[in-house]
């Protein structure tokens, strides 16, 4: 019984060893400007061979990162203060060899590019500079703080039973401090 | 034991009426058609629609197979609790149950595993090498005429850049450039090639902004008029920015496309001055089919990287629809089995409840199949049976009613028995004895034991043989009865008995047993013999008390007239006649005591007080029994009730008995008794309020009554004395008799007892 206990919490912690390792990691700088902060990002990991066949074969690919300023709280979930959602996605067209970059915020186009380059694409596609997280109240001064960004990318190649909603294809945080 | 409980009422589920699982069954599916077209459009919506479906999916087939299992679960743990509880028809409906999941289930599992192995093997030929070959290679054609075109276009652009001098862009130029230009054109013409070619030069916008402004445009005569040139602006100010060849493709309306190529002109000193945009039409023809070709590849590979999704969706779609197929077989089996199970059991149930007594039962049929007709049947049975139940109620009701009254009869018939003098017994066909009455049990000194004895053996006792005939009266032939008169010592006395034995015979002539009738004719016979010698006695007082007279008055003129005669003569007749006078006067008496015995007037009785009536009687004897030892020792009970009687001769029965008992003690002046106790005579009353009759007991310690005289003390000229008339006691007798009592004689120790009975007033 008990070897088999142990055997179960070995596959248990491999599993959640692959799960971790399979999210990449998301770098994220925060600037803290008039009173609003700003979040750049990059995930270049993101765009893997899996993501990669997808977007040769056609497919639209979407990177949708969602970026929250949360705030630690002790005994109780992390306050959410603010939050934004953007979203890269890149199509490739095979007969010209070109990649069309687009960035949207808030369901808005924000940019658009065409590239033939892939690594060009890949810059474009992974990372977003100065995303502005607009929070109602102003910030505490002084106060910690935190950006948490969650990467989704779209579709994926593989197939689990756990629910896609809530699983991120990569997390990235930055505490930060809010002086004024 | 427990009562079965009545049938529960049948539960009408929604479930299983046919027209919701119909509806049931169509709206499944449709959902599942539904869910079909949607994920057969899986590519074509959006990455995150995929996902929904998928989930969805695989959503529905774990929610149907958590209901399978439910189903499964709860009804197989349902029959293992009906087996345990022994629920009638649990084994039969488990052996239903059993052959139709399998019938359902192991079809269904083949199914499922075949048809995962087909959708498997399916999608590896999907992505064969063969047809993968073969849209490569259309890709890579089409790929190469593009680039084809897209090379003819740079070559032509970088031609036409070499061509033009820096110094030549301006507005002032145009007509060389357009010289240049119409060189190039006649180039394409050349070579079947349709196009434009535009030459742009740099400027500089208001904000610092670098842009182009178009010096000139030639195209080809045959190109589509409607081709937009801001295509080609915006591709000229890239390939300035960028100081590189900027390839571009754009769309027109008639289906075809012009394959761009922006080159910029440089300066001596390297700068962009100005830049040059060849156009090449492609034919609608060329472009349509290069279109078709990348997205027949593109489609190709876009199963192809959504191979394991699209995959699962397939094995999703299978599973439910095993699973759904499943559960609907596992389902209608159950449902099935409960169906035929069902009205089983309702009937098992049912006939429990009838054998409970429950008559008024009526089940519902469900159905109106054959089933439907069994219960129906049953029913009916049910309703039959009732109606046989209330006949057989009301026949036992009426059993019961005449029961009752034979039962009363019969107790009526026992307490007569029981009351009458007759003494009864009854005897069964064996000779056994039945019944005994209490007139019997007296009668012949027996009890209720003897009660199932043979009567032969009860009738052997010394005392009862004379009645053993009686007791054989079944075994004489075409004996019908048997009428005897019979005398038994009993007690010291003669009981008279007048027996009839009476066979009694059922059907057929059948000895059914027999009845033994004792009477006892003691009384009636004794007072026949009263009655005798009371006629005697008056035919004695009137035969004999006639002659007397003559008889003494001849003796006493006999007498007169020898008087005279001589003295022995005369002495002689004196003597004679002194005698015949003496003994006539005796007979005189002796007639006058039976004149009385025959004439006794009857008793005039008042209520009397006994215990007074006794005390002045024997104080009559105060002075008689003064000198000797014999004592008078009167033991009156107090609160005596009156007793009706005749005073007069209710005294003579007293001094009767005193007198009696003096003699017997051996007259007043008695010695004590050889036991050394004076001569005493008790004289005692008492009431029995049970019985309601006072008594009085005369007794003495005298010699007493030898057992054999004892009955014949009361029969008149019987006399143990030697002398008198012997009528005292029966004289005694006939007075306690006409007061309604009776007198008994019986032994003390020593001595004789006298019991008067009298019934209280």
């Amino acid at each position: 019984m008990t070897a088999r206990l142990r055997v179960a919490g070995i596959v248990a912690l491999v599993v959640l060893a692959a799960a971790t390792l399979a999210a990449a990691d998301v770098k994220v700088t925060t600037l803290v400007a008039g009173g609003r902060v700003y979040a750049s990002f990059a995930v270049p990991s993101a765009y893997s061979s899996d993501a990669r066949d997808v977007v040769k074969s056609g497919l639209p690919l979407s990177c949708v990162f969602t970026v929250e300023l949360k705030r630690s709280t002790t005994l109780w979930f992390d306050r959410t203060i603010a939050s934004a959602t953007v979203m890269s996605s890149v199509k490739f067209d095979t007969l010209t060899g070109t990649y069309q970059v687009s960035k949207e915020q808030d369901d808005k186009v924000i940019w658009s590019d065409r590239t033939d380059q892939e690594d060009q694409m890949r810059t474009w596609l992974t990372a977003f500079d100065r995303v502005a997280i607009a929070a109602r109240d102003p910030l505490e001064p002084n106060a910690e703080y935190y950006v948490q960004v969650r990467l989704h990318v779209t579709p994926r190649r593989t197939f689990s039973l756990w629910p896609p909603w809530g699983h991120d294809d990569g997390t990235g945080r930055a505490d930060f401090t809010f002086i004024r | 034991m427990s009562t079965p409980a009545a049938p529960s009422e049948p539960r009408r589920r929604a479930l299983d009426s046919p027209r919701a699982l119909t509806v049931a069954v169509v709206a499944l599916v449709a959902v599942l058609f539904g869910l079909v077209r949607v994920a057969n459009r899986t590519t074509e919506v959006s990455p995150l629609l995929s996902d929904v479906v998928l989930y969805t999916l695989y959503a529905v087939d774990l929610a149907i197979l958590a209901a399978l299992l439910f189903v499964l679960a709860r009804n197989l743990l349902k029959l293992w609790l009906d087996q345990r509880q022994a629920v009638p028809f649990a084994r039969f409906r488990a052996k239903l149950v059993a052959a139709l999941l399998l019938l359902t289930v192991i079809p269904a599992g083949l199914v499922l595993i075949t048809g995962s192995e087909i959708i498997s093997s399916s999608f590896d030929r999907w992505f064969s090498v063969p047809a993968e070959e073969v849209l490569d290679a259309a890709k890579n054609l089409a790929k190469a005429s593009y680039d084809e075109r897209q090379a003819s276009a740079a070559e032509g652009a970088h031609r036409v850049a070499a061509a033009i001098p820096v110094d030549a862009l301006g507005a002032g130029n145009v007509s060389d450039l357009q010289m240049i230009l119409a060189g190039e054109l006649t180039l394409m013409r050349a070579t079947s090639v349709v196009g434009t070619v535009e030459v742009y030069q740099a400027v500089r916008a208001p904000g610092g902004e670098p842009d182009v402004a178009l010096l000139v445009q030639v195209e080809s005569a045959s190109l589509s008029p409607n081709t937009v040139r801001a295509a080609a602006d915006r591709l000229a100010a890239r390939a300035l920015s960028s100081g590189r060849d900027e390839p571009s493709s754009q769309d027109l309306d008639d289906g075809g496309a012009l394959v761009r190529m922006a080159t910029p002109i440089r300066a001596a000193d390297g700068t962009a001055a100005g830049a040059v945009v060849v156009s090449e039409y492609v034919p609608a023809v060329v472009r349509t089919e290069q279109r078709k070709a990348m997205v027949a590849y593109d489609k190709y590979q876009q199963v192809k990287v959504l191979r394991g999704p699209l995959q699962g969706v397939y094995l999703a779609i299978y599973l439910m629809v095993a699973l759904l197929i499943l559960i609907s077989a596992t389902w209608f089996g159950l449902y099935m089995a409960k169906r035929i199970a069902r009205p089983v059991q309702m009937l098992a149930e049912g006939a429990r409840a009838i054998g409970a007594g429950r008559l008024d039962l009526r089940l519902e049929p469900e159905t109106t199949d054959e089933l439907g007709s069994l219960v129906e049947s049953f029913n009916m049975m049910a309703a039959e049976l009732r109606s046989s139940q209330d006949r057989l109620d009301l026949s036992r009701r009426e059993l019961e009613r005449k029961n009752h009254e034979v039962d009363g009869r019969r107790r009526y018939i026992e307490t007569i028995l029981e009351r009458v003098a007759t003494g009864v017994l009854s005897l069964d066909s064996a000779g056994a004895i039945l019944t005994v009455n209490g007139a019997a049990e007296r009668l012949l000194g027996l009890d209720q034991t003897v009660i199932g004895q043979p009567a032969r053996t009860v009738l052997a006792r010394e005392d009862l043989r004379p009645l053993l005939p009686l007791a054989d009266v079944m075994r004489q032939p075409e004996a019908a009865g048997m009428v005897q008169e019979i005398t038994l010592a009993r007690d010291d006395r003669e009981i008279h008995l007048a027996a009839a034995a009476t066979v009694l015979a059922g059907d057929g002539g059948r000895v059914e047993g027999a009845v033994l009738v004792l009477d006892d004719v003691t009384p009636l016979i004794r007072t026949q013999r009263v009655a005798a010698w009371r006629d005697v006695a008056r035919r004695l007082a009137h035969e004999i008390k006639n002659p007397l007279t003559p008889i003494q008055l001849s003796a006493e003129r006999l007498r007169r007239h020898f008087q005279t005669a001589a003295p022995a003569s005369r002495a002689l007749v004196e003597e004679c006649s002194d005698a015949i006078i003496v003994e006539v006067e005796a007979l005189k008496t002796l007639v006058d005591e039976f004149a009385q015995f025959a004439r006794m007037r009857g008793p005039r009785t008042v209520p009397s007080d006994l215990n007074r009536l006794v005390a002045d009687t024997l104080r009559l004897y105060s002075g008689v029994l003064q000198q000797g030892r014999l004592r008078l020792d009167p033991q009156l009970t107090r609160e005596l009730p009156p007793v009706r009687m005749d005073s007069e001769q209710m005294r003579q029965v007293i001094i009767n008995l005193v007198d009696n008992a003096v003699e017997a003690l051996g007259g007043a002046a008695a010695p004590d008794r050889p036991d050394g106790q004076p001569p005493t005579i008790v004289i005692a009353t008492n009431h029995d309020s049970q019985s309601g009759v006072v008594r009085l007991v005369i007794s003495d310690n005298g010699p007493g009554v030898p057992p054999a005289d004892r009955d014949k003390l009361f029969m008149p000229y019987f006399s143990t004395k030697g002398r008198g008339s012997g009528l005292g006691l029966a004289i005694v007798r006939r007075i306690v008799s006409e007061h309604g009592g009776g007198i008994a004689v019986g032994a003390a120790q020593p001595g004789t007892v006298f019991t008067v009975e009298l019934p209280a007033a």
